[in-house]
């Protein structure tokens, strides 16, 4: 088997992991990325909207501060975050921003002079902050503050990044799927990959090991992930036993997928001035959400939405109920120029004209605030030389809910802190590497293989599909102690049945059956834990929603779930450890929950 | 809507099996109401036929991984409606590039050595000052910058470009674009010769015979006649300066 | 200096400058930034070049390869410009036999007292040859090159690329037929009415191809300048190359006809 030795292995080419390979590549050391695509058809780049940072430059973003910053984002994670950690990330998300015009990404720029928001305001942009950095408006937020490339941000954050390591000899190694760690239960070595371009395996042998695969939302039926998000480096982590996973049951649902089809459109829609409206056509949120309406954080919108057509205010069609997105008012201009991507959207995957027409939308999944646990300098807990970033990892900015614009930031900013925490551990460490270990867990891998080749009567998209249902159904926006119970069991049988995996194709060379059976067992263990620390949290915060336990408990659960799968093991392992609040005490999110979805809700602590 | 059955003629190849021969197979589907060949090839795969190999990544048309041979035009697969096309498709793997399988292609390694080659990163001896604020730039710089750098690298224009079948090494549409995105970047410090050096030449700007085929088959509408245009004449002109310079110091040479 | 320029293709990794870990785990929130690889970065151009701003940018900018591809690229466009507007003006001179054969002596025994014929036809064969060396450098000329070209046509039926193809064929063919046009007008000298509407009735077979591939390739050259140099919008010049074409065309078959009628009442 061939292998490769280099210092850093990075697992995923989007914006975190190549931000990791660039600072450790800067620091002098020799870095390969894997990655499932070409780097640069990461899901990096379907981010449309923004990238949060405490800039300032814009008339509405006056006062603006990374202390503002760091209140939205404590405040938007229902203070399930860790704080020292979302200190760091907003003192350094300007900076990234500002490396990031440096290294040439075309952000819009403040234009001088008085203008008309799309709810009649009229503001003036001062002269003096001409030709800086502009921002938007998004949901949860004080100020006006996620930067953005009109309506392909994260396309050209992700071109840009990828010069980047061009420049600095970062070598990409695409078409390449991790398929276990090697480990030795203290130190992680490297990966076992296999070559998706010839289906044969190789070693990977490294002094430090990122895993920056993004997230799993294709675990879910409808997600707006790419369909490559399928949780493999998550999965890789649980599968050594030692690796925690935190928070997987904070599972965010984005409030306008479009149906069918499940294509997200950007919260800019909504940021820029796009109503939400019911089958009656009537602008529902402000009965709701009187101050922020369609740009409350996005599980409250999102749960008000599902709330509104539980109660028959969706609109029927084939695909189950929905509701509309307008964004008709903001007219052609506006919306050619600055929302591009979301009239392409309609026009080439709906049929539909969004100057003239209604879009529908529903939530849908959208990102996991959980992931591989790491502290504050990115280094993953249970193995040393094991590393994560971005949505992969639960670095905890985002505890419960993750704002908008949030997540590209902390891609980057996460990206240079790991880069750098490795530089400092690489030049500190040793590095003694057993033969034993490396055979072991090739010869795990060579055992899964040779499983799916000899036996097996379950064909692998009948229990991904299944798996997907139960996960909709049961572990969705509104979550309930009966229906959780349900869903872990069955998907322990679901558990069960992927031990009998087998093919029907010959498997030979780069198969995508044998591709989808090799990643189905750990996207069904993900899915587990998802359900299983779900059914543990008895109370309500940010995204994860317990219909049973509506009220946030922070006596019983200020609290961050670590889950590991230990060997022979038949549920995940959960434990806890205290979320660190250092600024700001646990208060009201201000969205108007108080008063509730029905207004049922119980007093809150 | 009525109904219809499709008829997908589809390319299967896997070089690794070697009871695999090159053909064409096909698959009969029933239509759904909006379905896309997103749609319809994971349908394929899922319950006709599991070893299918295609690539999606995003199937929503800003990634670029999907593109193919649409009844034998490069398109997006996932933005191809197929209540926009006949009933019978056939589809074929973008040419050009190597074949990985099916209808898998490897765009990956060629783009990633044109980025080589056009040295394609912001060029600047400016140092980066992580304590002061951002360069200025105007909001109308900036959107034209973006409008080149929207490329999704998908290869339609390279497929359909009878040029760059010809002429291995020439560079494609992609290629110059991506020069072009630079040469108007304010902050990249490359002359006109630095530029000149890497796109001036029969492999670059001047192996373009103009066919356009890269301008209409691009699935991200991105202005490439003008660009191609664009970089011509500035670097034609840029290749009259020399010989003229010479000219005039001969000349002035004489007259002194 | 070639060895310097190589040197800048080569992609380094700066060196380590080993900065400090920022201050652990203080608790404070306020973290400073420093650890960071901000400085020193590949980003920078190579030395030679800002030693040669320094010196007053006395390097050559342009290497000598790519400024011959440069010119060689305006002189194809030039030559085809150039043969272009002869065939218009060549057009619009004989377009005098639609006054009478009378008018198309006199201009012909014009040109012929002042020596122009005498004086242009090298000229004229000179920019033939030019533009047909200088477009055999882009066209097919391989068979492989040309079995491509002709599976790209039949795979995806792209109207410009089929024009190119024609332009190759007719391009070829044309240098046949100017050829052979250039040797019976110049080898019958004065031009003459009646000369040329012998030849016109007898060589009709001839004529009526050779006319309709210049026009064709003259008036597709145009259309193909305009675009590739960007001279004009796709819709203009498409609507331009047809307007052309039209006009061109019926002046022809005008003047085909005319000599066609004038050399049957012989």
């Amino acid at each position: 088997m061939t292998r490769i030795m280099t210092d850093v292995l990075v697992i995923g080419a989007g914006l975190a992991g190549e931000r990791v390979a660039i600072e450790a590549a800067a620091h002098g050391y020799q870095v390969i990325v894997l990655s499932l695509v070409p780097p640069r058809r990461s899901h990096s780049t379907a981010a449309q909207g923004g990238m949060q940072a405490a800039l300032g430059n814009m008339a509405m973003s006056q006062g603006d501060s990374a202390d503002v910053h760091f209140e939205d984002t404590v405040k938007g994670a229902d203070w399930g975050c860790d704080q020292d950690v979302a200190r760091l990330f907003v003192n350094l998300a300007p900076i990234a921003v500002r490396q990031m015009a440096y290294w040439g990404v075309p952000w819009n720029r403040v234009v001088a002079g008085p203008r008309q928001l799309p709810d009649g305001q009229m503001v003036e942009e001062s002269l003096e902050k001409e030709g800086l950095i502009a921002a938007r408006n998004f949901g949860g937020t004080k100020k006006w503050r996620a930067c953005f490339c009109s309506d392909g941000t994260g396309h050209s954050l992700v071109y840009t990044m990828d010069n980047v390591a061009l420049q600095l000899g970062v070598h990409v190694h695409d078409r390449a799927e991790a398929l276990a760690l090697i480990h030795d239960g203290q130190r992680c070595y490297g990966a076992i990959v296999r070559d998706l371009r010839s289906g044969e395996l190789r070693t990977y042998v490294a002094r430090a090991t990122v895993i920056a695969t993004g997230g799993h939302g294709r675990i879910y039926g409808h997600s707006t992930n790419a369909v490559i998000n399928e949780g493999t480096g998550m999965a890789v982590a649980l599968d050594t036993g030692v690796v925690p996973l935190g928070n997987m049951e904070a599972v965010q649902f984005h409030p306008t997928g479009v149906v069918p089809g499940d294509i997200l459109v950007t919260e800019g829609c909504r940021g820029d001035g796009g109503y939400l409206l019911d089958k009656d056509e009537h602008r529902f949120m402000p009965d709701y959400e009187p101050e922020k309406k369609e740009l409350a954080s996005r599980d409250v919108v999102s749960r008000r939405m599902v709330y509104h057509m539980r109660q028959g205010y969706g609109v029927e069609s084939p695909y189950g109920p929905h509701l509309w997105l307008d964004i008709r008012h903001l007219g052609r201009e506006h919306i050619e120029k600055n929302l591009r991507d979301v009239a392409e959207i309609c026009r080439d995957f709906l049929g539909i004209d969004p100057l003239h027409q209604l879009i529908p939308v529903r939530p849908t999944q959208h990102y996991s605030m959980g992931g591989v646990r790491t502290d504050i300098d990115g280094a993953g807990y249970g193995l040393a030389g094991l590393y994560a970033a971005g949505e992969a990892a639960c670095w905890d900015l985002h505890g419960f809910n993750r704002l908008g614009g949030n997540s590209l930031a902390e891609t980057i900013v996460m990206g240079m802190v790991v880069g750098r925490t490795i530089a400092r551990d690489i030049a500190s460490s040793e590095f003694a590497l057993s033969e034993g270990v490396i055979r072991s867990a090739t010869m795990q891998v060579e055992e899964r293989l040779r499983g799916l080749a000899s036996y097996g009567l379950e064909y692998v998209y009948d229990l991904r599909q299944r798996m997907s249902d139960i996960l909709m159904e049961k572990v969705g926006v509104f979550r309930n102690g009966r229906q959780l119970t349900e869903a872990v069991e069955e998907l322990l049988e679901l558990d069960e049945r992927a031990k009998h995996l087998g093919l029907l194709s010959s498997g030979r060379g780069p198969n995508p059956e044998v591709s989808a059976a090799l990643r189905l067992p750990g996207m069904i263990r993900l899915a587990i834990t998802i359900a299983y620390g779900a059914l543990q949290r008895t109370e309500s915060r940010g995204s994860h929603y317990r219909e049973d336990y509506p009220a946030r408990d922070d006596a019983n659960w200020l609290k961050r779930t670590l889950a590991t799968w230990p060997p022979d093991a038949d549920l995940p392992h959960l434990s806890y450890e205290s979320v660190r609040i250092t600024e700001l005490p646990p208060g009201e999110r201000g969205y108007g929950e108080a008063v509730a979805v029905a207004g049922k809700e119980g007093a809150r602590v | 809507m009525s109904r219809r059955t499709l008829t997908f003629s589809i390319f299967r190849y896997n070089p690794y099996d070697p009871e695999f021969e090159p053909r064409m197979q096909e698959y009969v589907l029933e239509e759904t109401p909006r379905m896309t060949l997103f749609t319809a090839l994971t349908d394929i795969r899922e319950k006709l036929d599991p070893s299918l190999q295609f690539d999606f990544v995003c199937r929503s048309a800003v990634c670029g991984s999907c593109a193919l041979l649409v009844n034998g035009r490069p398109r997006l697969a996932c933005r191809t409606r197929t209540d926009e096309i006949p009933r019978r498709i056939t589809l074929h793997p973008l040419p050009f590039f190597r074949l990985i399988g099916d209808l898998s292609v490897d765009t990956g390694s060629w783009f990633a050595q044109m980025a080589g080659r056009v040295q394609s990163w912001v060029h600047t001896t400016r140092p980066f000052d992580p304590a002061s604020e951002e360069g200025r730039m105007s909001n109308e710089q900036a959107l034209a910058i973006y409008e080149l750098d929207r490329c999704i690298e998908c290869g339609c224009c390279l497929a359909a470009c009878a040029t760059a079948h010809m002429r291995d090494d020439f560079l494609g549409a992609a290629g110059l674009l991506r020069i072009a995105r630079f040469l108007i970047d304010p902050r990249d410090q490359r002359t006109d010769g630095d530029f000149f050096e890497v796109v001036g030449t029969d492999e670059g700007v001047f192996g373009c015979v103009g066919l356009l085929a890269c301008h209409d088959y691009c699935p991200k509408n991105l202005p490439l006649m003008t660009q191609l245009a664009y970089l011509r004449r500035k670097l034609a002109l840029a290749s009259l300066r020399p010989p003229l310079r010479w000219i005039l110091r001969q000349i002035a040479r004489r007259v002194a | 200096m070639s060895g310097r320029r190589k040197e800048k293709r080569v992609m380094r990794a700066p060196e380590y400058l080993g900065q400090p870990r920022y201050a652990g785990d203080d608790g404070d929130g306020h973290r400073p930034v420093s650890g960071f690889m901000f400085q020193g970065q590949a980003t920078s151009l190579p030395l030679p070049r800002e030693q040669a701003a320094a010196l007053g940018r006395r390097l050559p900018l342009v290497t000598w390869p790519s400024l011959t591809a440069a010119m060689l690229e305006l002189a194809t466009s030039i030559s085809g410009l150039g043969l272009a507007v002869f065939l218009f003006i060549h057009m619009g001179l004989l377009s005098s036999v639609l006054l009478g054969a009378q008018s198309m002596d006199a201009l012909g025994a014009f040109l012929e007292r002042y020596y122009l014929l005498h004086a242009m036809a090298p000229l004229l064969i000179l920019l033939l040859l030019a533009h047909v060396l200088l477009v055999t450098r882009k066209a097919p000329t391989t068979f492989r090159q040309q079995w491509i070209l002709m599976r790209q046509l039949r795979r995806i039926g792209h109207l410009d690329t089929w024009t190119w193809a024609f332009q190759v064929v007719s391009g070829a063919a044309l240098l046949v037929f100017a050829s052979i046009h250039l040797w019976t007008a110049l080898t019958d000298l004065p031009i003459e009415a009646v000369k040329s509407a012998d030849r016109v009735s007898t060589y009709l077979w001839f004529d009526i191809p050779f006319v309709l591939m210049v026009v064709g390739h003259a008036c597709v050259g145009l259309y193909r300048i305009a675009v590739k140099w960007g001279l004009l919008s796709r819709r203009g010049a498409y609507g331009a190359l047809v307007a052309l074409m039209a006009v061109a065309l019926a002046l022809e078959f005008a003047i085909v006809s005319t000599f066609y009628g004038l050399g049957g009442g012989l």
